[in-house]
Formats: structure tokens, C-alpha cells, sequence
């Protein structure tokens, strides 16, 4: 039965803006449901996630989703965007949660009102981080392999992956406040495990900004960038994805989430 | 610097990363749910993830304790149980030339041994 809500965000509202908003994934017609002057994006949609194997297939849903919401917040303004597949059970569920969570989504739409999000990451170059670092003393010696070379070698090995660790940290702890102290706000994010051809991961983070006031986050980066063996890789602008937290956590059972 | 959107790789992975994986939490009793348990799309995300992602959970990462104990004894060992075998070949068999299959039952074994080196 197509009685369940798959909802794309949240945005301020009225009454008057009952209205369609062109379509979403698979090209469903979407709607907004308005309560207390709060509106859900929604379409029609049967109690199952959307899900495939298929990767074209999911970035084409993925896309959808979030133009939906770009569609949204050109008409009502910062919305608070849903992570893909958030489905309400069917609309009574749906009013239940915009009215129990009032004011807590007022509050959140106040704070995100007018902001944008971008995404940071920074790789330097290992070679670069070991040049900070006192060279590793005796340099392997690739004729020998047998015995007590061997293990020489895995514990150079062992010494060389700590100066990288550390010295990650030292750049992380160099870059992050350059960043954070032109943006609104900074949450920091896992590092990526492994090298790829950029380097060592360094930084990665998501930033909001008011609309508009990009300029400084852009200078910071691009000095960044310019520094030998660094790039910089810079996304966005994005919805509020990463600042939008948890919502309804007050409510009975399953609070997992905590405010 | 100018930020990637969605139309280059980089911005394309960041939106997939931002609404995968963040977004608005909600509290799971008014979704649709299985044992409590919000549904989520598991083979899109699987579709989406990296070898990377793959490896951090587990599934490719089999192969590493079967190589990693391979060693210099461990090679010095095989080497001297394959001689042993192509000796034994040899004596039972008519003299012929055997040089070239002796080699190619070797070979797989040292070049095992090198690339499980190169990964080590």
C-alpha cells in the first residue's frame, strides 16, 4: 500500500504553501505537508527503502534526493535535509512527529536559517611528513633479505608509519584552526585509513557558512593548496547535512541519539 | 580556491557521503522499521562503498594472515620441498630433459613468496 512518507527535509512553512514541488526520485510527484507552520517534503511512497545494487541507479536516487531539497530551499528557504530513505509510516505518523518536535525544529531551522555547508579534506604527500621528521637512521638493504635484515626492516617500517602518524596530527593541528577561525563551524571528520595518489589524509572536515561569506574559506584553502606536496580538495555548496543533528531525540524509546 | 559541486568526482562523493550518511537523525519508533530497527537501503550502500570501505569491514581482508606468514624460512623451506619432489620426479622417471618443467613448478611458488614481500 503507497501510504508511507518518504521525506526529503524540513522546511518553514504555512498553509499557502501546500503546493507541488515538481517531482522527485523515480520522478514521484512531491508535495509539501504542512503543519504548524512547519513543512514536510514528501511523496507517496509503499512501506520499503529504496535500495539497489545497482551504483548508476543509486546515484541517480541520490541526485534526485538532494535536487529535491535544492528545489525546497529556493522556494522556503535553509531546510533541514533527511538523510536518504527516511521514510514515515504514513502521514499521522508524520504530523505526530512535526507536531511533538515543534519547537525543536524551529529552533533548528533558526540556527541553519541562511547557512551553507562545504566539505575539506587535506592530503599531504608522505614524503612531505617525513621530511619534518629526523631522517630514519641506515636506509634498508634490499641485497639482504634473510634474517636479521628482515626484521631491521619491519621495525624501520614500524618507525617510519609513527613519524607519518605523528606528523598528521601536527598538520592537522596547524590547518584546523586556520579553517575554523573563517567559518561559522567546523565539525571535524574520520580520516580516511588509507593513502590514495594525493597522500596521507590530514584533515577532513565539514564547514557552514553564511551565505555569502565564502571568501574567507576560500583564501585559507587556496594558501593551503599552494603549499608544496598539499592538495586540497574543497566541496560544495551543500545543505546543512552535517549540522543538522538529531531530531526528536527527546521522544520515548529508542533515544539513542542524545542532544 | 573554488569548491567542486556535484557534476565533478569529488563533489559527486561528497553528496553521496553527505546524504548516505548524514542528514537529519530521527528518532526511529515513526519510521518504517524492521525489529526497531529503521530501514536502510543495504545493497545501495554496499553499491556506493569503496574497496576501501570493504576492506574496513572485513571482506577482502582473508587473504592477508594466509600471506603474512610467509617469510625467508617459509620460502627457504618451499624452495627445498620443491627440489626434493623434482629430485624424486627425476630418479622415477627416464632421463629426459626436466629442466623446464622443474622450473615452471618453482616459479609460482617464488613469485607468491615476492608479491606477498611487496605487500608486506
Amino acid at each position: 500500500m503507497i501510504e508511507s512518507k518518504y521525506t526529503y527535509c524540513i522546511v518553514s512553512a504555512t498553509d499557502e504553501d501546500r503546493q507541488t514541488l515538481g517531482t522527485g526520485i523515480d520522478e514521484e510527484p512531491v508535495s509539501v505537508f504542512v503543519q504548524d507552520g512547519i513543512g514536510a517534503v514528501v511523496h507517496d511512497c509503499p512501506s520499503e527503502a529504496y535500495d539497489t545494487d545497482d551504483r548508476s541507479q543509486a546515484e541517480t536516487w541520490v541526485k534526485q534526493h538532494n535536487r529535491t531539497i535544492e528545489r525546497a530551499a529556493n522556494a522556503f528557504g535553509t531546510p533541514l535535509p533527511m538523510t536518504f530513505d527516511t521514510i514515515f509510516e504514513d502521514e499521522s505518523s508524520l504530523r505526530t512527529f512535526l507536531v511533538k518536535h515543534q519547537s525543536q525544529i524551529r529552533s533548528r531551522l533558526d540556527v541553519l536559517a541562511g547557512t551553507e555547508e562545504y566539505g575539506v579534506r587535506i592530503y599531504c604527500e608522505e614524503d612531505v611528513l617525513l621530511k619534518e621528521s629526523d631522517p630514519v637512521s641506515d636506509s634498508p638493504d634490499s641485497s639482504d633479505i634473510g634474517g636479521m635484515a628482515y626484521f631491521d626492516q619491519k621495525k624501520r617500517e614500524k618507525q617510519r608509519r609513527q613519524e607519518i602518524a605523528e606528523n598528521t596530527k601536527s598538520r592537522f593541528q596547524s590547518y584546523f584552526p586556520r579553517i575554523e577561525s573563517v567559518v561559522d563551524e567546523i565539525t571535524e571528520e574520520d580520516l580516511e585509513r588509507e593513502n590514495d595518489d594525493r597522500g596521507r589524509n590530514v584533515l577532513t572536515a565539514s564547514c557552514l557558512v553564511a551565505e555569502g561569506e565564502i571568501d574567507g574559506l576560500k583564501q585559507v584553502l587556496g594558501d593551503i593548496d599552494d603549499e608544496p606536496g598539499v592538495e586540497v580538495v574543497f566541496t560544495g555548496p551543500w545543505h546543512p547535512y552535517s549540522f543538522v543533528g538529531s531530531l526528536g531525540s527527546d521522544a520515548p524509546s529508542t533515544d539513542t541519539h542524545g542532544t | 580556491m573554488e569548491p567542486e559541486t556535484e557534476s565533478a568526482d569529488e563533489g559527486l562523493a561528497g553528496l553521496l557521503n553527505r546524504a548516505l550518511n548524514k542528514g537529519a537523525i530521527l528518532n526511529a519508533d515513526l519510521l518504517i522499521t524492521v525489529n526497531d530497527v529503521p530501514l536502510v537501503a543495504v545493497r545501495l550502500q554496499a553499491a556506493i562503498a569503496n574497496v576501501e570501505t570493504m576492506i574496513e569491514y572485513g571482506i577482502m581482508t582473508e587473504w592477508e594472515p594466509a600471506m603474512a606468514h610467509i617469510d625467508d624460512d617459509y620460502l627457504a623451506e618451499t624452495l627445498e620441498t620443491n627440489d626434493e619432489a623434482a629430485d624424486r620426479i627425476d630418479a622415477d622417471t627416464e632421463p629426459s630433459d626436466r629442466s623446464d618443467e622443474r622450473e615452471r613448478r618453482v616459479t609460482p611458488v617464488e613469485s607468491t613468496v615476492a608479491d606477498s614481500r611487496n605487500r608486506l
